[in-house]
This record gives structure tokens, sequence and C-alpha cells, in this order.
């Protein structure tokens, strides 16, 4: 990428798709960490978080500069903003990987530890909803953004049976409670990026369709959604 | 502008000419149809004067005017002329329409000066007499003595003209349906030249659109027909240029997608230009969606992105590894060289990528293999050291002692005679499958898996744990006896160690294809923990390894077992769970396969 292009909306997008790019990849490798408990793969999970914080900051730079020029449209001007909210969701999820793999590394590598499947089957959907968020983000494919946001019921529910689950455990086997408190961290820290995914995706429909759904869910999903809420 | 058909340019200009010519044709025929008419009515004007002349000049000598007169006007009434007679002074002394007195003196008159003169004058002009266009024709009366006076005739011509009139109507009434008749043929004329034109124009637009197979019919005319040709011979080359590039182009398509390596390319402005079949699969990309879009739209993968715009700033080849993250981490090789067109003009990148995940496994499973095998002969090398020294010190002095150190140096001996024989047998194996030394024979498998039960037979009665057999006594499979033999005991022997006492360990086998048999070791034992599965049969991997040391296992056992199942072109897997057991599988051939059938 070229400094010709600096500052175009074309140029934003790339550098956006780049972040998004390290943060899915680190997503990933902290599921990883979670299967595996390698303590070399947490660390690295944790110093990739630097370069997305670094490129973060420099896109938002990047946006400050462009909304300050004047020189952009309606739409432009629209663009950017919802550049702005994307890149600090990556970032908060990029922050979310590393939280994770310091639990990772709190609960040790020797520990016999047998994870939950809801543990595991949360952290699948929430890499779903992530990698889906940012296709839809790359394709500005409203639909797709829209079928994240259903998703992500489905993680709530399973972060609220990990929770049952282990205060269950906690009561049966009281040694384990740090272990178990450490599991439930992981799972709520998985669940808040399946959050961020959420909201992307919901800034994709605003990029695409020009119009804000975060706050009309009901709305959109009728009383489906409503029970789940309260 | 709107471009005109050239079928209504012919058409048009055709109908133009063929009109003005009938029109300068109708004004030509007409204006000397005209003169032709005024000069029959001067000729005959003239000619009446002079058939008068000698009865008027006869008349002037011997009557009076009043007499001359009346004469005139009843001539006149008979020849519906006008006729007029003037004095040489310009008087006039009758006419045959008035009263001669009151007319005025005709001296002047253009007809009457030139007769004075001795001509015959004519001149057509309006008559203020009769009060329309009038034709006169005058003549000298002449005796022997001179000129008399003037004899004038004259008529309307405008019943001439209404004739000229109606002969040009009806010219130009023919003239008009031969126009239509001129133009109807015009229009087939045009017609018969566009019409090839407008084929020739069709058959262009097939060949733009692709359709180079058909065509052009020939026309009649040699300018088009030569157009026609040329633009068959055209289509023809194009045709096989096409041909060409596509052939060409489907065989670069099926090298690139039959490479085993991921193949890409990106222009300058790092977007997609080509993605082959293993790229596409590696990267998870819908080559179809992919093309044309930027690197950051196509892959979600930094290290590619950076290693992309790396080797579009080098000028050499440039290599790197990328490690690729779904399920699983995939390591990739990537070798990228800057890709230029004809002109040496810098067009992109070309990036190669090999999936070295495996060879990366490999080499791990080998280092470990070193340290491992170092690891395990020095344990038992070490104790027997430092109790051989202990007897160097002076323990040998103590015949209890001594006899017990003895014993243990002995035990770890055995250990690393194990240790090595397995090594040897693992190392001899894998050689045999490598060189396909290892004689495959079609035989019976139950006599071979009951020898193996009888060799565990002791350890087993010892646990006070039962060992059953079910085998169909026909049972055959490609097989190696005595190795399939080791392979079961270090099976059986391995359900032994991990169950408790008085459990159960079973051997079944059966044939569950036409062309494979599988055989079980099941047991009641502790189950093994899901991550440590895949790699169960790796050398030295141990699951708890104080435990297997203290049980007497070398680490190599499974190892063995799947280098065997492996010589029979086999495989071998597992099943189990914590608390529930274990059962493993071989899995063996019953038919060759073709190549094989040769050395059987």
């Amino acid at each position: 990428m070229k400094d010709r292009t600096a500052h175009t909306p074309d140029f934003l997008k790339r550098k956006l798709l780049q972040l998004s790019a390290l943060v899915e990849e680190n997503a990933r490798r902290c599921v990883l960490v979670i299967r595996s408990r390698d303590w070399q793969a947490a660390r690295s999970v944790i110093e990739l978080d630097d370069e997305i914080d670094e490129l973060e900051i420099s896109i938002e730079e990047d946006s400050v500069a462009m909304l300050q020029s004047g020189a952009l449209g309606n739409t432009g001007t629209q663009f950017v903003v919802a550049v702005l909210k994307i890149n600090a969701d990556l970032e908060r999820i990029g922050d979310l990987a590393a939280n994770v793999a310091r639990r990772v590394l709190s609960i040790g590598q020797h520990d016999q530890l047998v994870l939950p499947n809801e543990l595991m089957e949360l952290a699948d959907r929430t890499l779903t909803m992530i990698a889906q968020s940012l296709d839809a983000l790359v394709d500005m494919d409203p639909v797709l953004a829209r079928n994240v946001c259903m998703l992500d019921e489905e993680v709530d529910a399973l972060n609220r049976s990990m929770y049952e689950l282990v205060r269950d455990r906690i009561l049966s086997s009281p040694p384990q409670t740090e272990r178990l408190i450490h599991l439930l961290s992981i799972s709520r820290y998985l669940e808040r990026m399946a959050d961020y995914a959420t909201n992307i995706a919901e800034n994709v429909v605003y990029i695409a369709e020009g119009r804000i759904i975060r706050h009309r869910r009901n709305d959109q999903k009728g009383e489906t959604r409503s029970d789940s809420d309260r | 502008m709107r471009k005109k058909r050239l079928f209504w340019q012919l058409y048009s200009s055709n109908f133009l000419i063929i009109f003005l010519a009938l029109f300068a044709f109708t004004f030509l025929i007409s204006s000397s149809f005209k003169s032709l008419f005024l000069d029959e009515v001067s000729e005959d004007l003239q000619s009446r004067a002079k058939l008068l002349h000698d009865d008027i000049v006869h008349r002037i000598g011997e009557q009076s005017n009043r007499a001359i007169d009346d004469f005139i006007v009843d001539l006149g009434r008979r020849s519906s002329t006008r006729i007029t007679i003037i004095l040489p002074d310009g008087t006039v002394i009758a006419d045959s329409e008035r009263d001669p007195h009151s007319m005025d003196n005709h001296r002047n008159r253009p007809e009457i000066r030139r007769a004075m003169k001795g001509d015959v004058g004519t001149s057509t002009r309006f008559s203020m007499t009769l009060q329309q266009n009038t034709m006169y024709a005058a003549i000298p009366l002449r005796d022997e003595g001179g000129i008399l006076g003037v004899l004038r005739t004259a008529v309307p011509v405008h019943k001439i003209e209404e004739n000229v009139e109606r002969l040009q109507w009806q010219i130009v009434g023919g003239g008009l349906i031969i126009t239509l008749l001129a133009g109807l043929m015009s229009l087939y004329i045009s017609r018969r030249i566009t019409r090839p034109i407008q084929e020739l124009k069709q058959g262009a637009r097939r060949f733009a659109e692709g359709k180079l197979d058909v065509r052009l019919p020939i026309p009649e005319s040699e300018e088009l027909s030569d157009l026609a040709e040329v633009m068959n011979s055209m289509a023809e080359q194009l045709q096989d240029r096409i041909t060409i590039i596509t052939q060409q182009h489907s065989e670069q398509t099926a090298v690139l997608s039959s490479m085993m390596e991921g193949v890409l390319a990106f222009d300058t402005e790092e977007q997609l230009i080509n993605i082959n079949r293993s790229a596409a699969r590696l990267l998870r990309i819908d080559p179809e969606k992919a093309r044309g879009k930027s690197i950051q739209e196509v892959v979600r993968n930094v290290g590619l992105q950076r290693f992309v715009e790396r080797a579009l700033s080098s000028d050499y080849t440039v290599e790197g590894y990328i490690t690729l993250v779904d399920d699983e981490e995939h390591h990739l090789q990537a070798h990228g060289s800057i890709l230029k067109d004809g002109q040496g003009e810098i067009i992109g990148v070309l990036v190669v990528l090999n999936d070295i995940t495996e060879i990366r496994a490999l080499e791990n499973v080998r280092r470990d293999f070193v340290a491992n095998v170092s690891h395990e002969l020095k344990t038992p090398i070490t104790s027997i050291k430092g109790f051989v020294e202990t007897l160097l010190d002076g323990a040998i002095h103590d015949k209890a002692d001594a006899l017990r150190f003895l014993g243990i140096v002995s035990n770890q001996a055995d250990r690393l005679n194990a240790i090595i024989e397995d090594l040897l047998s693992l190392s001899r194996i894998e050689q045999g499958a490598e060189r396909e030394e290892i004689a495959l024979a079609y035989s019976e498998v139950r006599e071979t898996l009951y020898s193996a039960i009888q060799s565990c037979q002791h350890d087993a009665d010892q646990r006070r744990i039962a060992v059953h057999l079910d085998c169909p006594p026909d049972l055959h499979a490609l097989n190696n006896p005595p190795l399939l033999e080791q392979a079961i005991v270090n099976l059986i022997s391995n359900a032994i160690k991990y169950s408790e006492d008085g459990k159960s360990v079973w051997v079944t086998a059966q044939r569950i294809n036409d062309d494979e048999i599988r055989i079980d070791i099941r047991d009641e034992g502790y189950g093994i923990e899901a991550e440590h599965l895949p790699r169960l049969f790796e050398r030295f991997y141990r699951i708890d390894k104080a435990r297997s040391r203290k049980m007497g296992g070398t680490g190599l056992g499974l190892a063995i077992v799947k280098h065997i199942a492996q010589a029979h072109h086999g495989h071998v897997d597992v099943q189990s769970k914590p608390g529930q057991g274990s059962t493993f599988s071989l899995y063996l051939r019953i038919t060759a396969m073709e190549e094989e059938y040769a050395r059987v």
C-alpha cells in the first residue's frame, strides 16, 4: 500500500481489514490455547495484542484526519464513522483474546483439567460469529451481518449454562474453585467477544443500508427475542 | 447525431434526382411549347394581314374612310380577328372593334413603327382597348407610290396561354406518375443494394458476439463478396486463435490446479489475479468470488498480507514462513517473486505456498525421538553406574547388599536390553516395510491370535485377568504371522497392564468388508484422555511416565504395533474414554493391492 492512496476510504478499508485479519487470527489462537494450554502459544497471543493496539491507533488517527479534512461527502462521513466504531470493537476483541490467554496461563500447564463441552461450543460459536461478521464486512453483506446478530442469542445461552455448570461444580468440589472461576472468566470473555462481533455486524448493516439497527432488535426479530432478554 | 440508414440515403437521393430531372424537363418542354404556339399565331396573323393587303390598298384609293371601316368591322367579325388600319401619320381610319375616332394616335406603337419602315412588325402586349394581353402583327400597305398606311391584325393571346397552361399541367401530372413509378423502382433497387449489406452487418454482429463458427453468405456484387470473404477468413483466424488461447489457458489451469503447491498471483495494487485450487483449499477461499479483490479482503491472514507487500517491494525472490490458524495451525513456506510483462514492466507478484505442517511435525517427532532415546537409555545406565560404583567403593564386601545391588543392576541391564530390542525390531520392521521385504501370506488368523494369548497367559494369570478369544476359524487375511503375533502380544500385554486385577480382556476378529478384517483388543481398564489419543502411537509417548516405567514398558510397544500394521498395508486406531476402558483395532487386508500380487 503506497502513500499516494493514504487517506482515501479504500485505503482505510484495507487497513481495517488488515486489523480484522490480525484480530481473527488472535481469536483463533486463543481458542487453540484453551485446548492446548501451551505456555508459549499463550504468550504469543498476548504479544500479538500489542500489534493490534498499534494498528488500531493508526486507523483511528487516519479516520480523524479524514474527518478533519472535510473532503468527505455524506456517505463518506458515514463510512468513516462506522470504521471508527468497528475499529474500536476489533481492538476490544483483541484485548479479550489476550485476557483469555492470561487466564489460561493462570490455570497452568500441568494441571489435569477436563474442559466442559459448553465452553468449547461457546468458543466455536464465537469464532464463527467473528469470522462471519468479518466476511460480512469484506463483502458489505447486510444479510450475513443480520445472521450474525441472530447467533448472539445462542452464545448468551451457552454462557448462562456455563455459569450454572461452574456453580454446581464449585458446590460439589470446593478445591477446584479457583480453576473453575478461571474457566468462567474465559467463558465470559468469549461471550463478550461474540457481543463485539455482533456490534461489528450491526455496523456493517449501518454502512450497507445507512440504518442503525442497534437499539431496534425487538422490531427486527419480533417476539422470539423478548423472552431470552429478561 | 443519429446516423441515417444507407437505404434511406440511397433512396432519398435517387428520388431527388428523378424529381429534379422531371421538374427541369417540364419547365423546358412547356416554355418551348409556348414559344412554338406564339410563333405560329404570329405567322397566322401576318398571313391574314397579307391576304387583306391588296384589297385594302385598293379600297383606300376609292372608298371613304367610313366605308372602309364598315368593311373592316364585317371582316373582323367573320374572322374573329381584330383588324385596324392606320394612316402613316398614326390616325386610325378603321377598326373592327371600336370607333376609329375615339382611338388614340397609333404612331408610336412598336409594331406600327416597324411597319412604317417597310418591315413586318409584331408585338405582344396589354391592349388598353381590349383590356387583355394581345398579339399584334402589322404590315405596311403600299402601292407604286409608297406606303399608304399600316394594316394591323390582332388576336388576344389569353387563349394561347390557357392552352400552354393546360399542357403544362398535363406534363406535370404525367411527370408525377413517372416520379412515383421511378420512386418505386428506386425503392426496389435501394433494397437490393442494401440487403446484402444488412446481412453482412448481422453476420459481423454474430462474430462480435463470439459466434465465430457461422459464415457470412457471399453476396452477388463483387465488392461486397470480397468484403464477405475477407470477413469470413478473419472470423476463421480469430476462431483459430481463440481456440489456441483457450487451449493454452486450460492447459495452464490444469497445470496450476494439479499442483500440490498453492499458487496465487496479485497485481501491483495487491488485487488477486489468479489462484489455483490448492491455494484456495489451503486459505479457504472461493476462487470465483475472490478474483479481482484486494488481498486484505480475500485473505484474512496478516502474515500473508505482509509477505505479499514485501515480495512486491523486492527485486529478488523472497522466502518466508506463514502460520495459518483455523481449527489447527498450518505452517506454510512461501516464495514470492515479481511478475513482469513482455516489456519488463512489473505487473504483480507470484506467491507459491507449501504446506509444511507435516514436515514440521515430522521434524518435531525426530527431534523428540533422539532426545527420548538418549533419556530412556541414560536412566538405566545411570542406575547401573551408581550401583557398580557403590559396589566398588566397598559394598561388595557386604554380601547381602552386594546381592541386592547386583540384582538391581541385572534388572536395569534387562531393561536396557528390552529398549534396545524394541528399537531394533522397530527399525527392522520399518526397514523391511520400506524395502518391501516383509513377506505377507494369505493365511488363517486364529492360530496367530491364539498363540499371542498363550504368550501373555502368565502375566494375565498373575493378575487374575481372563483373556477371551472370539475369532471364526476360517478367517483369513494377508499377514506375516510372527509380526502379527508380536503386535497382538504388545496390545494384549498393554491391556493387562492398564486393567485392574480380576477384569477381562477380549480379543475379537471379524471380516468387515470384502477387503478387510478387523482385530479388536478391548479392555475394561482405566481408559485414556481424548487429548492423548492422537499421539499415542508415537515412539516414547507416555501418558504417565512414572507409571509406565514402573510397569516395565519401554514406550515403544504401540509404535511397534503401528509399524507392523503399516507393514501389512493396514492401519491401527484406538477408541477410549477415561474410566470406560479402551479398544485398539488392527485392520488387515484380505486381498493384496494389485502391484503386490507378483510378490505374494
